[in-house]
């Protein structure tokens, strides 16, 4: 019993130095932030000016970038990996289920740099040509279209945004998928049921991991940096329209921290930024874990 | 009746084509980043330095992928050890609070935009040292990868019979061989898996990168505390240069990324199915 | 005897070695019982010692970093390893000051807070190693290169917001042969801190006053035109060029060696004199035989020099916004080894460096009164 004790507290030491890590980046972040703080209030949030020469900092424009990239690449994902996971796991034959998945994970594992590179290349100039600026042409009068794109934009961040997070909202909503009790499809189809109202019916029946694995990609998406900031236009400017170029908050600091040094408010600034969407990435993650935590309890 | 099923073949029809569209830009990365890319590789673009814009050889990318390298193997070391026994302890005392706490942190670290670790590692490793180094590099990889060892490493050491513990206790083995002989030999397939996911996060991982470990030309390695150059950090600079030969390096350098990242995926592959990403 | 000259030249070799590589493993921080080997080294090898020196800054300045460095690498046989890399003059800078890297490259000298926090302490030595131009650059389509004529006025407006289309009277009257397009002009410019806005905004404030009180320059600025949507924010000159040629009807400015190397088609600038000009050999050189009775010395403060003065020079044929590319070092460095290579490198850079054959397309080689700032400093270099 006595090697028991001692090893479950060698294990706490572990356990202990992956917490203080946590801790410690928490607190770098509130203790690095806090003059900003102190010096803009709320008006740090609240307004939007980056400006070094008077040491003047508001982040609205990051922020609205980034909640606005993150809407985007959910509303493109969600459909998309909800179809991906039931394709996978009902339509096609169950040999090639093991291929799908592998290709839907190695999406997921595909570093950022190289999905910045492409989008920057390939997707930007595409979706320009053939989305954005027939979207802009003929749909120009709803506001949401109205700004005249160019390729990099907060639409661009957002569908390539979607395409990284696709697979990672996919897996969770398979594994709660294939996690449905055989008998209860079996009693769907005996009620004559086609296989789509099934689908249909299970979907409603894991409802709760599908919001779940929406919100997780949605916290992914929000911290993603190097691939937005490659295509997200990087200005400081109030979006009025899906096609404005903008920041989001991590493109944000990694295009202004190398300098930030020469400024004595601008650091701050920058963690205060990191720290608020640190803080928002925070709450939709604990939203996405309660409702995983639902799901494995109801199944 | 028949109206049901020509909603159903409608309906599935637009979900395989929903899900083929979803899975259209990962072939489509793969195939333009290898047809750009590949002919640009051979043994000496592998060895050699960097090239400088205009006159000189075609160089290669030396420096940054043993740099990367280093930082892969480090980073395992680190955070496997750091997220192997994390794990493991999540596994086995689950009923914890201190456990469940940990879980809930893992969970949210995975989550952590990775720029927010970069600048924690700049401000404990670097800004203190007074030099950019191949260690702050290295540690920051280390935290972006803890919590998918330690995730996974629970899961493969959840999966295994109570049976087969109860057997090894009742031999008489004392905890530390019950967990890291008997045990792991079964779970080595998902600790594996485990440290091979954390080795590709490892090698495609940037934003920390750019605030650690400054990069190089002309040197492979000096010591951790000196910098370093990563294959992902290279692609960034060169990528936008408005040198056609950086442009050529830089796909070059993306296609051995990606091989390095394909080859971790399909070993991980062959060693077990289900992971968690 | 022979036979022990030659083993104490051994046996100090391998200890020179070992101390290389122990200091470059430890962090170089040579400590006392390390000092008596450090000057075996000296007289093994008589000042020929061997090491990396890791600078970073300006990426206006890597390309040409780059070539010298490679170059240098290759002459001294892979003995003096020049590690340079672009994060911006900012970025380079403030690092420099953090004392995290052993020299910054950076466009506009040092600034005046961080020269004088150097005093008394370190030290500073900053000198101009080449000479750059910045052009503005334009992507619209049936308009070819060096077509389009503009004037500081006019530039300073687009960016202010105040010039919204290409087909605004203001410009038409500078280019009544050109078929303007009505198109929205999309400002592009630089979303890291850089050299390039310093020297760029500078200029903007000396010819339009409504700029200086508004806008003002500094390594970032806020952007008047971003406020109207109309403006694009890129990473690096490389990024800026990029979106020039991405964003049809687009303006942009990037230093001189990034339009060529993409392409990009340069406007006409019009200059003190009237006369409408793009950096050449010849309106360089006009630029700069004013310029050089003005500069100080190695150790002074260039801020408020450079670049806020030597911008808009006069001379018939001057090409406005040239730019000089510092180099920025300490002048103590508690390590002989990186003294050594430092004061190698950039005497080599100051002197065959500036040859036709070492400098990159897109560059000017430093006059050699220039040139001869550096050197002088060189010599403070402990």
């Amino acid at each position: 019993m006595k090697s028991g004790k001692i090893f479950q507290i060698s294990l706490i030491l572990f356990i202990v130095t992956t917490l203080t890590i946590v801790v410690g980046i928490v607190i770098s972040l509130i203790n690095s932030s806090y003059p900003i703080f102190l010096r803009h209030g709320f008006g740090f949030i609240s307004r939007s000016v980056w400006n070094p020469i008077e040491e003047d900092y508001g982040i609205l424009p990051p922020l609205l970038g980034t909640l606005i990239t993150s809407a985007i690449a959910i509303s493109i994902a969600t459909p998309l990996a909800i179809s991906l996971a039931i394709f996978a796991s009902e339509i096609i034959p169950s040999r090639l289920r093991s291929f799908v998945n592998n290709v839907s994970d190695l999406m997921a594992s595909l570093p950022s740099v190289i999905y910045g590179l492409w989008g920057l290349y390939v997707l930007a100039p595409i979706l320009h040509k053939y989305v954005m600026l027939p979207l802009h042409n003929y749909l120009g009068f709803i506001p949401l279209f109205s700004v005249k794109p160019t390729p990099t934009n907060l639409f661009t961040a957002g569908v390539l945004l979607s395409i990284m997070i696709i697979p990672f909202a996919s897996s969770i909503i398979r594994e709660a998928y294939t996690a449905i009790p055989y008998n209860l499809k079996e009693a769907a189809y005996s009620l004559g049921m086609t296989r789509w109202e099934v689908v249909k019916t299970m979907l409603g029946y894991i409802r709760s991991a599908i919001f779940a694995g929406v919100f997780l990609a949605l916290g992914r998406a929000m911290g993603e940096t190097m691939a937005v900031a490659m295509v997200v236009g990087n200005i400081m400017n109030i979006p009025k329209s899906i096609f404005d170029m903008g920041y989001t908050i991590s493109s944000l600091i990694a295009n202004q921290f190398p300098n930030a040094e020469a400024y004595k408010y601008m650091v701050p600034a920058l963690y205060g930024g990191a720290l608020i969407l640190f803080t928002v990435g925070l709450i939709i993650n604990l939203i996405g874990l309660h409702l995983v935590r639902r799901v494995m309890v109801k199944s | 009746m028949n109206r049901r099923r020509l909603e159903e073949k409608i309906m599935l029809g637009v979900i395989s084509l929903l899900a083929i569209i979803s899975a259209i830009p990962i072939f489509a990365i793969i195939i333009n980043i290898y047809s750009e890319g590949l002919k640009y590789v051979s043994l000496s673009f592998l060895i050699d330095f960097p090239p400088p814009p205009i006159s000189g050889g075609a160089g290669g990318i030396g420096p940054a992928l043993v740099g990367s390298l280093i930082l892969i193997g480090l980073a395992t070391v680190i955070g496997g050890a750091i997220g192997f026994f994390t794990g493991l302890y999540l596994s086995e005392y689950s009923h914890t609070k201190l456990a469940q706490y940990t879980q809930m942190f893992l969970q949210i670290m995975v989550e952590f935009p990775t720029i927010i670790i970069g600048l924690f590692a700049y401000s404990v490793l670097v800004a203190p040292l007074k030099r950019f180094n191949a260690f702050a590099g290295a540690f920051a990889l280390s935290i972006v990868i803890i919590p998918y060892i330690a995730l996974n490493v629970r899961e493969a050491y959840k999966s295994i019979p109570y049976t087969l513990k109860e057997a090894a206790f009742s031999l008489g083995l004392s905890y530390p061989k019950v967990y890291l002989r008997v045990l792991l030999s079964t779970a080595k397939r998902g600790v594996l898996t485990a440290l091979l996911i954390g080795m590709a996060k490892a090698g495609g991982e940037t934003a920390p990168l750019l605030l650690t470990i400054l990069g190089t030309t002309f040197t492979y390695f000096e010591g951790l505390d000196q910098p370093i150059n990563a294959i992902p950090l290279l692609i960034y600079n060169f990528a936008l240069s408005p040198y056609e030969r950086w442009h050529q390096v830089a796909w070059g350098a993306s296609a051995v990324l990606l091989t390095i990242i394909l080859t971790i995926f399909i070993i991980s592959r062959l060693v077990v199915k289900e992971v968690k990403i | 005897m022979m036979m022990g000259k030659k083993l104490v030249l051994v046996v100090g070799l391998i200890l020179a070695v070992a101390v290389v590589s122990l200091s470059l493993l430890l962090g170089g921080g040579i400590t006392t019982d390390t000092v008596t080997t450090q000057t075996v080294i000296q007289t093994v090898t008589q000042k020929q010692v061997a090491g990396t020196i890791n600078g970073a800054g300006a990426s206006f300045l890597n390309p040409q970093m780059q070539a010298w460095a490679s170059k240098f690498y290759e002459l001294t046989k892979g003995r003096v390893k020049v590690n340079y890399q672009s994060i911006g003059s900012g970025a380079g800078q403030a690092n420099f000051k953090e004392g995290l890297i052993d020299f910054a490259g950076s466009d506009p000298p040092l600034k005046k807070e961080i020269y004088d926090e150097f005093q008394g302490k370190s030290g500073i030595i900053q000198f101009p190693v080449i000479i750059g131009t910045i052009v503005v650059v334009y992507n619209i389509p049936n308009i070819e290169t060096q077509k389009l004529r503009l004037t500081g006025e006019v530039i300073a407006k687009i960016y202010l917001g105040e010039i919204v289309y290409w087909d605004d009277p203001l410009i038409k009257e500078l280019n009544p042969d050109l078929n303007l397009p009505h198109e929205k002009i999309i400002a592009v410019h630089r979303s890291d801190g850089s050299g390039t806005t310093r020297v760029f905004t500078a200029y903007l404030s000396k010819i339009y006053k409504p700029w200086k009180e508004k806008v003002g320059s500094d390594f970032t600025v806020q952007w008047p035109v971003d406020q109207l949507g109309n403006g694009v924010g890129a990473k690096g000159n490389e990024g800026v060029a990029a979106a020039v040629q991405q964003n049809l009807y687009s303006i942009g400015y990037v230093e001189t060696a990034y339009a060529y190397g993409s392409g990009l088609k340069i406007a006409l600038i019009r200059n003190r004199n009237g006369q409408y000009v793009i950096p050449t050999e010849e309106t360089v050189k006009s630029s700069l035989i004013e310029l050089t009775k003005i500069l100080p010395k190695a150790h002074e403060d260039w801020s408020k020099i450079f670049p806020d003065e030597t911008v808009d020079p006069p001379g018939l044929k001057s090409y406005p916004i040239v730019s000089f590319s510092f180099i920025i070092l300490r002048q103590d460095y508690d390590d002989e080894i990186k003294v050594a290579l430092l004061r190698e490198f950039f005497t080599w850079v100051l002197t065959e460096g500036q040859k036709k054959e070492n400098i990159v397309p897109g560059y000017y080689p430093l006059p050699p009164e220039v040139a001869q700032i550096g050197l002088e400093g060189l010599k403070l270099l402990r």
